[in-house]
């Protein structure tokens, strides 16, 4: 299973190291890829996760309203929704992507995004070029 | 396609010399749960890589000189460190590529402690530093130096906007620290009228004794005008217009420390004589007078709402304090919603508490019909008082000032009631939207809750600590390829910092003073004709290939 983590560098990336520090578990098959905020994203980058392999894609930003850059993170979720749409269109679940706001503390969280997003792999089966 | 500038994020990438690997063992926090040899196998296949080395533990001085040995052997111009989250490790390898003479915009770090090594185990755990690290290296081979220039002469004076208090303070913090300072006060002439609010903190601090000490270094010039700010930290220019011509000045750091300006309580005129506000009572009080019989402190607006802001309670509670100290057979009783007490008054209003100042507390205004006597519902008993008073203290009134002509020069946005914006106030206290400029003072958005005083001796803090060491200009900024820019203004309004605008030529430009680097207009174009350097869309699409277990090119 691949499954790509699109994370802001605050609290998107904190929030996967303190996962790890603090001890919590979670699937091995995400990897994460670093952007400046999630604001950063482009719907292309998510197509072309799922073009090239992936089974599921997550944006994970800060907490709405704590942005680092006021509302990149709002700017990505409605980005990941138009991502949806255009999925919709190719046939692809739009559940396959999703947006996340996890604040740099919240490591359990990420940890549950992550299991969240691989039980919806296993239910909806292999990403569309997989498959 | 043409690359139309030499550097930035629009030309075509040089390929890379080649990189450095480090593999650290973080002292066996990731040695002992991956093996190393493995990705250092996998690495050698990759001809970008020309040097790997396997290191005990990076946090060493001694690691971290076998690390500049293999950096300086003139084959490699970027490295790539696996290792620990590169929020604790960044600066530390910044130093060492700036020591090594490598650009360190180059480097890139592969987090194999916290979100791999100490997460997964066994086979798993290979398999995804394998791919976290085709990641890194995918982007190392991608990146490309960031313009950045070193100011050379960095200007230490700091420029204060504001009109009382709090800017009073902000400028003697300023000279204490060693920076020349030019206060600019916006209307009229300048006060500082401390409202007495950090009594219980801070000594009273004499702003006429200052200005004598502080002699040519400190100049006040009243009833002026910002006209424009341009630059950045360390070299800001500012024209003011005064009312003795326009002046051009220089600046390093912006410290606007607007306080919220008197106004009269409306319920002062409607009991006359008996009715005082919290502030004549202070001046009253601090001048040695002392009011004759019962005092009542009367901490609420007409609809019974707490108070008109959370400094009122704040100021009726170190008051009947300061009454009760000096005659203690005096009565004094604060009639109130809700005490708040912030950070140190805790203590005042413990102690005032003590010494028998009475606290009533009421859901909604009380009855004042007759004159003298005031009858009022205790919630907590849930009985009327009849309380009779000699005199009636109200609530200070203030208002917020028209910071309009400030907000559009700098570039800051006022909320909704007028109040200059913070950015998060946890991780960005005392700063603004715009780099180089700090907020304090009364008249922003959310004040950080440990009273003006401490709040303008914070933003002189960290204006202050901003000025040390060393400062760049540029770095990586987003840009507008002009070319292919159909000046849609899309970037114009997505810009949370207003940096983007429409040039002369029908092209959007971005003020690279103003941009921030958050990447959101790069995202939103719909021409992709901005980009940003070291995240630009060929690099993040070739390291989600990686991830994926695809070439990378």
């Amino acid at each position: 299973m691949r499954i790509i983590a699109l994370v802001c560098s605050f609290c998107g990336y904190a929030s996967a190291d303190m996962a790890g520090v603090t001890g919590q578990s979670y699937p091995a098959s995400v990897v994460p890829v670093r952007m400046p905020c999630t604001g950063r994203l482009d719907v292309s980058h998510i197509l072309s996760a799922f073009r090239n392999g992936a089974d599921a894609v997550m944006v994970v930003g800060c907490l709405e309203g704590n942005c680092n850059y006021q509302y990149g993170n709002i700017e990505a979720r409605k980005r990941v929704e138009q991502a949806r749409g255009i999925l919709a269109q190719l046939g692809i679940d739009g559940e396959r992507v999703e947006m996340f706001n996890i604040a740099s503390n919240q490591g359990w969280r990420f940890a549950e995004a992550v299991k969240e997003m691989e039980g919806r792999v296993l239910r909806l089966g292999p990403g569309p070029v997989r498959r | 396609m043409k690359a139309p500038s030499p550097t930035g994020p629009h030309s075509a990438i040089e390929p890379p010399k080649g990189i450095a690997l480090f593999l650290c063992g973080c002292n066996g926090k990731i040695g002992g749960r991956i093996s190393l040899d493995e990705l250092k196998l996998d690495a050698m296949n990759d001809e970008r890589v020309r040097s790997i080395d396997v290191m005990e533990d990076c946090c060493r001085d001694e690691e971290l000189d076998r690390m500049r040995l293999s950096l300086m052997t003139g084959e490699v111009d970027r490295f790539v460190v696996a290792g620990c989250s590169y929020k604790t490790s960044f600066e530390r390898f910044e130093r060492l590529a700036i020591g090594s003479g490598i650009d360190p915009s180059l480097i890139e770090i592969c987090n194999l402690n916290e979100q791999c090594a100490c997460v997964h185990e066994g086979k798993e755990a290979l398999e995804k530093a394998r791919r976290m690290l085709a990641v890194s290296i995918q982007r190392s081979a991608m990146l490309q130096p960031v313009p950045r220039t070193k100011i050379e002469d960095v200007v230490r004076t700091m420029l204060v906007i504001g009109n009382g208090h709090s800017a009073a303070v902000a400028s003697m913090g300023s000279f204490s620290l060693g920076h020349d300072v030019m206060l600019i006060c916006p209307g009229g002439t300048f006060k500082d009228e401390s409202h007495g609010e950090d009594v219980f903190t801070l000594e009273e601090e004499g702003f006429d004794r200052f200005r004598k000490d502080a002699g040519g270094r400190f100049t006040l010039i009243e009833s002026s005008e910002l006209k424009g700010l341009a630059g950045g930290p360390g070299r800001f220019k500012a024209d003011i217009a005064t009312p003795h011509g326009d002046i051009q000045t220089d600046a390093g750091c912006v410290i606007v420390a607007m306080d919220e300006e008197e106004a009269e309580n409306p319920l002062q005129t409607r009991f006359g004589e008996r009715c005082t506000d919290q502030h004549s009572l202070g001046s009253m009080l601090r001048s040695g007078k002392r009011p004759k019989g019962t005092v009542v402190m009367l901490a609420m607006d007409e609809s019974g709402e707490s108070a008109f802001d959370p400094m009122s309670t704040h100021e009726a509670v170190h008051n009947a304090l300061y009454l009760k100290g000096s005659s203690p057979r005096s009565d004094v009783y604060i009639v109130t919603k809700e005490v708040f007490a912030l950070g140190q008054c805790e203590f005042g209003y413990r102690r005032a508490q003590e010494s028998g100042v009475k606290i009533v507390r009421t859901d909604r205004f009380p009855d004042l019909s007759k004159e003298g006597e005031m009858a009022v519902l205790d919630v907590h008993l849930g009985e009327t008082l009849l309380l009779r008073y000699d005199l009636l203290v109200v609530d200070n009134v203030r208002k917020v000032p028209d910071m309009k002509g400030i907000t559009s020069v700098i570039g800051l946005p006022l909320d909704r009631s007028g109040r200059l914006r913070r950015p998060n106030a946890k991780l960005k206290p005392s700063s603004s939207l715009r780099e180089g400029v700090y907020l304090c003072g009364t008249a922003t958005e959310r004040n950080l809750g440990i009273g003006p005083t401490l709040e303008a001796k914070a933003a002189v803090a960290r204006a202050s600590a901003s000025l040390h060491g060393e400062l760049f200009a540029e770095g990586d900024k987003a840009e507008v390829w002009q070319e292919k820019c159909s000046a849609c203004l899309t970037c114009v309004r997505t810009c949370p910092y207003g940096a983007p605008s429409i040039e002369e030529e029908g092209r959007a430009s971005i003020d690279v003073d103003l941009c921030q680097g958050c990447g959101v207009c790069v995202g939103i174009c719909p021409s992709k004709a901005i980009q940003m350097c070291s995240f630009r869309d060929d690099q993040i699409q070739a390291q989600i290939r990686a991830a994926l277990g695809g070439g990378g090119r």
